[in-house]
Order: structure tokens, then C-alpha cells, then sequence
């Protein structure tokens, strides 16, 4: 008997810290299952894993939507004068790009990859927008600037590149206080003489304020088409775009134009099992009503002429 | 379930029937059948679309089943066998699985079962046929101007971006042809709702209208979510509207999500009604009252609810997190407990009946069988990582063809033969009938057997050239697809001949209960001349059969 007591102890108590060691397990998805499908901003890198890990957490793209550009802080443009970054807005959305025109690697992707998609779109730079690029490098003078724009301007092969591409360069004052604004954050790193930094290019309204983030190297045509539609409130894009601006909703997480669909499906879904729901759920409470209809225990289990009941049909056959 | 019968309609049985008036009787003229709101009639012309449909499909699979014979290329190009199986799922699955029991016998029992003259609507019922008529046009357009080669899933962003076949015709059928199934489901909700006759409670409802009910609610829910999906797709290729694919911001993936949200569910339009008939068929041929009426009659409507949150097992290899895998994985498996419900419940009322082997009962047994093995390998499926290995092989071909064919098609068949008199007036040969039921289901397993081994072997479905170890057992299946087609053949031959050559029926041939019985055969227009009232529990075998034995005469 007290063995018996005593086993049972032992297995409840055996239940119970499995129990408790599952919970402990499952709650902790395992680590690389939990990065691969985390979500979030494209650019948290794993950190703590390599000595660039530390210097990697402090570069990102922090997105201040709606924030104003400092306007009037003063850069040299690709001739050698002096412009404010305010002179290049008023009129028109612009496209702005934190690059390093030296820079051996992403920039160049950041800077083909929004070419790819302006030529992909029926807006152009010039009449519809404004293209403005900022090297982040202090060291960089117009003269790089030039070469890129000669480059830029004559690849992009529409009329209007020449004053609608503006590619421009500043001391480190300018540059931290446009960069701060954006959010846009890099770091130098002196073992290899590059920036670290994030990629990806940045909408502005008319008024200078930021509109829309697109991360990455590559932006899909319709992102740019429609952020620049949604930053110009309006006023470059066809009535088209208007109806398609209410589909799509801009993702800040990712960047991107995901699909108001998805919203509105879950919307309409709803309503439809509401609806149906509903319908049901009145039709069973109104049926509860009805009177059963039960044999009469004191008449005979015959119904009524049988004899004339097609049952007695098939007895003849 | 017993009848209180007024005399006058009982004496039209007594009159020779030759001159007694019914549905098929009452007008002969084309207009008379074109515009007819008769659910009876709309029936037949269902039944004969869909078997126009049913033989075009067959067509096709087999130019498919004849290239298999060989792992070479020798018969048709690539690309031409791309059409030749995408045509055979698309008609077989939205052309003829999905419309077969519930247009064809739903459309014909449903009101006589429940003691109505006619479905709720029967104008809208009528304008379901035009309807599904519509869609069948443009998906023939397209088949006749040049196919489709996406596969009956139309994956995007292959169907969205890179088919150059007509994708949208096909759509544009499909999506016509949802709405038919829409009207039907809502005219059977509200018929079998409002119409019953008076004592005909839930719980004394035959068995086939629980089903039918269950699939009505997946229709009218399931069937929006494909037309959405459709139009999304052709909003992404005349458009240019980035919904599906990824370089213009789309999101393949959730088009896989939106696609199964409908046709996992639309499996189960398919089985549920065969379900439905199989529990007619059981009771009957075991002079039984089903085990377990309500678990039954409960379990359709499980399956209904359940089939809807499990399309996610469709996904588990598309990129789907592997939480949501484990999820639906989980879920699937829950589906397994009311189909097991059923299964049971039909054998468990096979237990001390007195079981006769006709047609109706080799279909249904044929039914238990096959369905139980296309479910259980769907449970292989639903395991995350057998799935991996079988994902898009033989294996699922045989999987969901033993649950559509080896199930529905069973059915379906069972469900033709068991009221074929009642139909028609008329008595099928039986001998041929038992002939053409076993031929079917031993090539239907000859044909599918094989492609579970060549599937776990690892032969990928929708390719036609294949390793020439593959051979034999490919031939095997192509042997088994020919037996399957001649057990075809005979019903669509001896059920024609039968029409102007077979013994007429009497009202009730296979003394079975249920209201549909109890009127003659083929009914006239008006399905029952006085509403029928019903006092009895559903399936009264036992009762049914004593009565008859002491009224004199019986079996």
C-alpha cells in the first residue's frame, strides 16, 4: 500500500516537472528557427556575432515620417554653387538618396536601383519630380558630383535629367543635420576607409517633410509611382492612381505597398459570416416553435389507407 | 418515416402508368424544358451537362494516361500535356465534381425528401443552370482556341505573369460558374429551412439533407473567396496591378492562401454529398436504422466548419511560417475525427442487418473503402514532414483521387443507381449494374494504387517524361485507367437503354423509407398532390418492414 502511495507520488510529481520542462521549451522557440522567420525592419542584423556586430546595431534607417527637412541648410551642387536644400522643393515631390559617391558597393545599387524603376514609371524626373541625391562623405566635392550626374543624366535617356537630377555634396554640419532629420544612420569604419550604412531612398513632399521610406536596393516601380502620387497630395499622378492609392496601404515595417485587400477581405469575410450567421441563428429560433409531431399512442400503428399507401404497391408486385 | 396519404392521390398508382401524368410528361417541347422552373427538370438538364463534361474531362486524361505508358515524350509535346491536365482538372473539379450530387440529386431529392412541391426560388434555381451554362462556354472557349497550362490551381505568379494560354477565359468560366453554386446552396439553406413538411423536425431529416445543408453553408461561404481570387488575378494581368507578383509589390504566397481558403473547402463539397448518399444507401440495403443518426448528421456539419481552417496545409512547403505549418497540420488532423465518425457509424450499421449486395450497396461499400484510404493517406499528408518528401509527387494525385473518385464519384454513381427509378420510372439491369460497379472498383485501384508507390518513390506529378524504372508501374496504372473507363462506359450505356428498354419502376423498388418513396415514379409535377405529414423518427426500417410483413404479402 505505501508502496503504492509512494509511486504515485513519484509519477505525479515526474508529470508535473515534464510538464513544467515542456512549457519551459516550448516557449523558447529555437534560435535560428525564431530568426529566420522574425519579422520586422530589414536591417535588424544579428548582432553579437562578429566585430562588425556592434557597429552594425548603431546603422539603420529610422523612419521619421513626417518630419520636416531642414530646408535651409546650404550644400554645393554638382557646379560648384552654393544651393539650400530648400531650393530644389515647392513645386514638386522629391526623391532623396544618402549616398557615398565613392562608395564602392551599395550606394551605386541605391542609385541604379531608383534609376531602374523612374524609367519604369510614366512620371518623370524633372516634370513630375524632383531626383536629389546628398553624398554623406564630407570629403567628396562637386566635382564627383558632376561625374555622377553626366552618368545618371544620360543613362536615364528621358528629356528633363539635366534640371530635374541634382546631385550635391556639403561639409559635415549640413550632412549630420540632413542626416539626423532623415534618419538615417552610418557609421565610418576606419580598418576598411568606408561608411556603413543602410540603404534606401526617401519620399518628400512639395513642403519638405517626409512622406515615404523605400528600403532596400531595388523598389518596385508601383511603391515609387504611388508614393510620389500620395507625397505630391495629388498632384502629379492620373485619377487611376487615386483609385489605386485606396487598395494599397503603405507598410512602414517593410517599406513596401502591401495590400489593403488583405484588410478589406477580412472586412467582407466578416460581414459575410455575420450575415449568414445571423440568418441562421433566426431561422433555428423561429423553428423552435413548431409543434412536434408525435403517433398518437392509442391508435393503431397503421396510417392512414395503407391499402392505398404505394407501400401496399409494392406488397401487390 | 410513415405518410398520411389522401385518397385522391392514391388512386393514381392503381391506373396504368403509361397515361399517369408525371414530370417528364408534362410538355414535351424544347421551351417547355428550356424554361421549365420544375426542380425535377433541372435536374436532368444538369445531369446532362455535367456528363457531357464528365466525358470530356475523361477525354483528356486519357491522351495523359496513353503518354505515361512510355517515360519518353512519344505522344504529346510539353506542352500540349501541360493542356491535356490542366484541362482535366479544371473540368472534373468545377465542371463536374463540384455541381455533380448537389445540382444533379440535390437539385432532384432535396424538395421530395423534405416533403416540398419545389425548391424555395425555383426561378433562381433555373437561372443556376444558365448560369453554370455561361461559365461552361468560356471555359470550352478556351479549351477549344487553345487550352490552359497552369495547372487547375493557377498558380500565380505562373498564371498571373508568364502563361501565354487563354487563363483568362478559364477564369472568367470558373468565376461564372461559382455563382451557380452559390444559388444552388442558397436555395437548399432557405429550403431546408422554411419548407419542410409539418413534423419533419431536424432529427427526422434523412441524412442526405444534412449533408446537402453542410455543403450549401460551404458553398455560399467558400465559393465569394475564389471569384475574389479570380478577379484578382485578371485585375493582375490586364491591369497590371501588383497583387500576386512580386515585382510589382505582390505577394505570391497569398494567392496559394487565398485559392485553397476556397478549393480546400470545395473538397468537401465534393465528399460531404457523397456522404450524404452513401447514409441513404446504407440503411436501406441493411433494412437498418443508421447507427448513430445524430453523430452523423452532426459530423457533416463538423466537417463543414473544420474544412475551413485547414487550408494552410497546402502551404507547407510554399514559404508559410513553420508555426502556421504546425497549426494547420494540427487542425487537419482534426478533420480526421468526424470523417472517422462516419466511417465508423457506417460499418457499425452494417452489424446485424440484413445486408443484400445491390449496385446502390456495391457504390456504397465501394465508397467506405476507397474513402478511407484517400483519408488515411491524408493524414500522411497532414504531417509536416512526410509532407516534405511526398509534397507535389504521384502521391497526392492518388491521395486526392481516392478521396474525389474513389469517394465522390462513388457516390455519385451509388446515388444515380439508388434513384435512378424514381428519376426515370425505370429499373437499370441489375447484372450489368453489379458488372460495371466492380469493374470500377478494381481498375479504379489498378489505376491509383501504383501512383501512391510511384509518388513515395518520388515521381513528381504533371511531368510526362519519368526515369524508366518508373515504367511498370505506370503502365500498371494506364492498364487500370482503361478497366476504369470501359466501368464507365457500361452505366452511360445500359442506363440510356434502360430509359426506353427497362422494366418500369413502381413507386418504391427498394422499399426504402423516406418521403421521396412515398410519391410515384417519376413524381408528378407537383411532387406530392396533399403535403405529406410525418409522425416517425427517420429510417424506421424495423417498423417499415413489420408493417409490410403483417398487411399481407412482403418479402
Amino acid at each position: 500500500m505505501n508502496e503504492w502511495i509512494s509511486y504515485l507520488r513519484f509519477s505525479r510529481s515526474v508529470l508535473m516537472w515534464s510538464g513544467v520542462v515542456i512549457l519551459i521549451v516550448a516557449a523558447q522557440p529555437p534560435p535560428a528557427m525564431a530568426q529566420r522567420f522574425a519579422t520586422g525592419g530589414p536591417y535588424n542584423t544579428p548582432a553579437g556575432k562578429s566585430p562588425t556586430a556592434e557597429l552594425l546595431r548603431d546603422v539603420a534607417i529610422e523612419q521619421h515620417l513626417d518630419a520636416p527637412l531642414p530646408l535651409e541648410t546650404l550644400f554645393r551642387d554638382e557646379a560648384g554653387q552654393e544651393v539650400r536644400l530648400g531650393d530644389y522643393f515647392g513645386e514638386q515631390p522629391v526623391v532623396l538618396a544618402l549616398v557615398q559617391y565613392r562608395c564602392p558597393m551599395l550606394c551605386t545599387q541605391v542609385l541604379n536601383g531608383f534609376l531602374k524603376s523612374s524609367q519604369a514609371i510614366p512620371l518623370q524626373v524633372g516634370r513630375d519630380y524632383q531626383f536629389v541625391a546628398v553624398s554623406f562623405d564630407a570629403r567628396e566635392g562637386p566635382e564627383l558630383a558632376a561625374e555622377k550626374k553626366k552618368h545618371y543624366a544620360r543613362v536615364y535617356r528621358r528629356p528633363g535629367a539635366a534640371n530635374g537630377m541634382h546631385f550635391l555634396t556639403g561639409d559635415q554640419a549640413a550632412i549630420d543635420g540632413l542626416t539626423r532629420s532623415v534618419g538615417f544612420r552610418y557609421q565610418y569604419v576606419e580598418r576598411t576607409d568606408q561608411f556603413a550604412h543602410a540603404s534606401g531612398i526617401t519620399l518628400a513632399t512639395p513642403a519638405g517633410r517626409i512622406a515615404r521610406y523605400l528600403y532596400g536596393i531595388e523598389y518596385s516601380p508601383s511603391d515609387l509611382r504611388l508614393g510620389l502620387v500620395e507625397s505630391s497630395h495629388g498632384r502629379i499622378g492620373t485619377p487611376v492612381d487615386q483609385v489605386l492609392l485606396l487598395c494599397y496601404h503603405y507598410d512602414p515595417l517593410t517599406g513596401k505597398y502591401g495590400l489593403a485587400i488583405a484588410g478589406l477581405l477580412q472586412f467582407a469575410g466578416l460581414f459575410t459570416i455575420l450575415a449568414m450567421g445571423g440568418f441562421l441563428i433566426v431561422m433555428f429560433r423561429r423553428e423552435r416553435n413548431q409543434p412536434k409531431l408525435v403517433r398518437d399512442a392509442t391508435s393503431d400503428t397503421v396510417p392512414i389507407a395503407l391499402q392505398d399507401n404505394p407501400l401496399s404497391q409494392w406488397k401487390q408486385s | 418515416m410513415t405518410i398520411l396519404v389522401a385518397p385522391e392521390s392514391a388512386a393514381t398508382p392503381s391506373q396504368p402508368r403509361t397515361q399517369q401524368r408525371n414530370y417528364l410528361t408534362d410538355g414535351y417541347s424544347v421551351r417547355s424544358w428550356l424554361l421549365t422552373t420544375d426542380h425535377k427538370r433541372i435536374a436532368i438538364l444538369y445531369l446532362l451537362s455535367i456528363t457531357f463534361f464528365f466525358l470530356l474531362g475523361g477525354a483528356a486524361v486519357i491522351v495523359v494516361r496513353l503518354d505515361l505508358m512510355t517515360p519518353q515524350a512519344d505522344l504529346v509535346q510539353s506542352e500540349t500535356y501541360n493542356k491535356l491536365f490542366t484541362a482535366h482538372g479544371v473540368i472534373m473539379v468545377f465542371f463536374f465534381l463540384i455541381p455533380s450530387i448537389p445540382a444533379v440529386l440535390g437539385n432532384f431529392l432535396v424538395p421530395l425528401m423534405v416533403g416540398a412541391r419545389d425548391l424555395a426560388f425555383p426561378r433562381l434555381n433555373l437561372l443556376s443552370w444558365y448560369v453554370y451554362m455561361l461559365g461552361e462556354l468560356f471555359t470550352l472557349y478556351a479549351l477549344l482556341a487553345g487550352g490552359v497550362d497552369t495547372g487547375w490551381t493557377f498558380y500565380a505568379p505562373y498564371s498571373s505573369t508568364y502563361s501565354n494560354t487563354y487563363v483568362m477565359a478559364t477564369a472568367v468560366g470558373i468565376f461564372i460558374t461559382g455563382f451557380s453554386s452559390i444559388l444552388t446552396g442558397l436555395n437548399f439553406i432557405v429550403t431546408i429551412h422554411k419548407m419542410r413538411a409539418p413534423g419533419l423536425t431536424w432529427f427526422r431529416l434523412p441524412l442526405f439533407i444534412w449533408a446537402l445543408y453542410a455543403t450549401s453553408i460551404i458553398m455560399v461561404l467558400g465559393t465569394p473567396v475564389l471569384a475574389i481570387t479570380l478577379l484578382l488575378v485578371g485585375m493582375e494581368r490586364l491591369l497590371g496591378i501588383g497583387i500576386f507578383d512580386p515585382r510589382l509589390g505582390g505577394d505570391p504566397i497569398l494567392f496559394q492562401h487565398l485559392f485553397w481558403f476556397y478549393s480546400h473547402p470545395a473538397v468537401y463539397i465534393m465528399i460531404l454529398p457523397s456522404m450524404g448518399v452513401v447514409s441513404e444507401i446504407i440503411p436501406c440495403y441493411c433494412r437498418k436504422r443508421p447507427f448513430g443518426y445524430a453523430f452523423i448528421g452532426f459530423s457533416s456539419v463538423a466537417i463543414a466548419v473544420f474544412s475551413f481552417l485547414v487550408w494552410g496545409h497546402h502551404l507547407f512547403v510554399s514559404g508559410q511560417s513553420i508555426y502556421a505549418g504546425m497549426v494547420f497540420s494540427m487542425l487537419s488532423y482534426l478533420v480526421a475525427i468526424p470523417s472517422a465518425v462516419k466511417v465508423f457509424n457506417w460499418t457499425a450499421s452494417l452489424h446485424k442487418g440484413s445486408i443484400s449486395f445491390d449496385t446502390p450497396m456495391l457504390y456504397a461499400l465501394g465508397f467506405v473503402g476507397l474513402f478511407t484510404m484517400g483519408g488515411l493517406t491524408g493524414l500522411f499528408v497532414a504531417a509536416l514532414a512526410v509532407d516534405v518528401h511526398v509534397h507535389d509527387t504521384y502521391f497526392i494525385v492518388a491521395h486526392f483521387h481516392y478521396i474525389m473518385v474513389g469517394g465522390a464519384v462513388m457516390g455519385y454513381l451509388g446515388g444515380i443507381h439508388f434513384w435512378w427509378p424514381k428519376m426515370t420510372g425505370r429499373i437499370y439491369p441489375e447484372g450489368w449494374a453489379r458488372l460495371s460497379a466492380i469493374l470500377i472498383f478494381v481498375g479504379f485501384n489498378l489505376t491509383f494504387f501504383p501512383q501512391y508507390i510511384l509518388g513515395y518513390l518520388g515521381m513528381p506529378r504533371r511531368y510526362h517524361v519519368y526515369p524508366p524504372e518508373f515504367q511498370v508501374l505506370n503502365v500498371m496504372s494506364s492498364a487500370g485507367a482503361s478497366i476504369l473507363g470501359m466501368g464507365y462506359f457500361f452505366p452511360l450505356t445500359y442506363l440510356s437503354w434502360s430509359l426506353y428498354f427497362g422494366k418500369r419502376a413502381s413507386p418504391n423498388p427498394w422499399r426504402a423509407t423516406g418521403l421521396e418513396w412515398q410519391t410515384s415514379s417519376p413524381p408528378p409535377t407537383e411532387n406530392f398532390s396533399e403535403t405529406p405529414v410525418v409522425l416517425d423518427e427517420a429510417y424506421d426500417y424495423h417498423r417499415f418492414d413489420s408493417l409490410a410483413a403483417t398487411e399481407g404479402g412482403g418479402k
